[in-house]
């Protein structure tokens, strides 16, 4: 038996007795990933849906909002963002290759690039809190008002933008939180030398989420930022 | 689908692109383009994710 490589493959201790070979079990889990990220576009995709709605409606309080937003700690986050992916798809190169500690310094980077994502806009958050931008009891936009007398702002309208503002942005962090989460796991076994070049999925499964979550993010950068920044007249 | 180790340079060319195209589109967002500066911020958006997904996701 040992000199048919099939039965040699049948020894792999990652391959479960339910699959025929290594190729077809990466290929069943990569296909159960994307199927998950299907359902977590429709997810965000109501978001969208609503925010999409709510900026053709009241388009001077999303503009305003925009404003709001610190222009800098967002572009800083975004460039975060594809330094981690970037991270991520350079981990599963190591995989790959059957770098096991270089694999281990590019996941322990993700994660750091994960965490510093999640610091920003954390400190981005207090700020709006510290602001009364937060919807709720102590919603205030007298400062918006103030601020931008050319625009004609409603405090209700502007705190649907903000409410928009947090739950996506929150979604996303708690998407991100989760990523470092798995990571840790990832590195974790990956120090412990689990993942070898016939296999590695859970690497490249967890790069494919990241990826997903990055590019989220690329979308609710100009979405949420970028939404009115010329010159007022 | 099946696997393929793409060189470290091509990643490192994604993410320098990448990187340009995120100062671009903040940078673009100050110039009043009216109505296009939607369309371009979006336009952007929709090249980088393509960008992630054909390259980082190995789509293509």
């Amino acid at each position: 038996m040992s000199d048919s490589p099939i039965a040699v493959e049948e020894h792999n201790p990652a391959l479960r007795h339910h699959f025929a070979d290594m190729e077809q079990q990466r290929q069943a889990s990569s296909l159960g990933m994307w199927v998950f990220l299907a359902t977590e576009v429709m997810f965000f995709g109501g978001m969208f849906c609503a925010y999409l709605i709510y900026r053709y409606w009241y388009y001077n309080e999303f503009a305003a909002g925009s404003r709001s937003l610190d222009i800098w700690l967002g572009t800083i986050n975004t460039a975060v963002l594809i330094c981690s992916s970037l991270t991520v798809a350079l981990g599963v190169r190591a995989a790959q290759m059957g770098k096991r500690k270089l694999l281990v310094i590019l996941l322990l980077l993700t994660i750091v690039f994960g965490l510093a994502f999640l610091g920003i806009k954390g400190v981005e958050w207090y700020t709006k809190f510290q602001e009364h931008h937060i919807p709720g009891s102590s919603f205030n936009v007298d400062d918006l008002i103030k601020e931008y007398p050319q625009i004609r702002i409603d405090p209700s309208h502007q705190q649907i933008f903000f409410s928009l503002y947090f739950a996506m942005t929150g979604l996303h962090a708690l998407h991100m939180i989760i990523g470092v989460g798995i990571f840790a796991v990832l590195t974790f076994y990956a120090w412990k030398s689990l993942y070898t070049p016939e296999y590695h999925t859970p690497i490249e499964l967890a790069g494919l989420y990241w990826h997903f979550v990055d590019i989220i993010w690329i979308y609710l950068f100009p979405l949420l930022y970028l939404i009115d920044r010329k010159p007022l007249k | 689908m099946s696997e393929h180790i793409v060189s470290s340079k091509l990643y490192l060319g994604i993410w320098i692109t990448l990187l340009c195209l995120t100062v671009i589109t903040a940078g673009v967002a100050f110039i009043d383009l009216g109505r296009l500066n939607t369309v371009v911020a979006l336009v952007i958006a929709t090249f980088k994710a393509l960008l992630v997904v054909l390259f980082f996701m190995h789509v293509k």
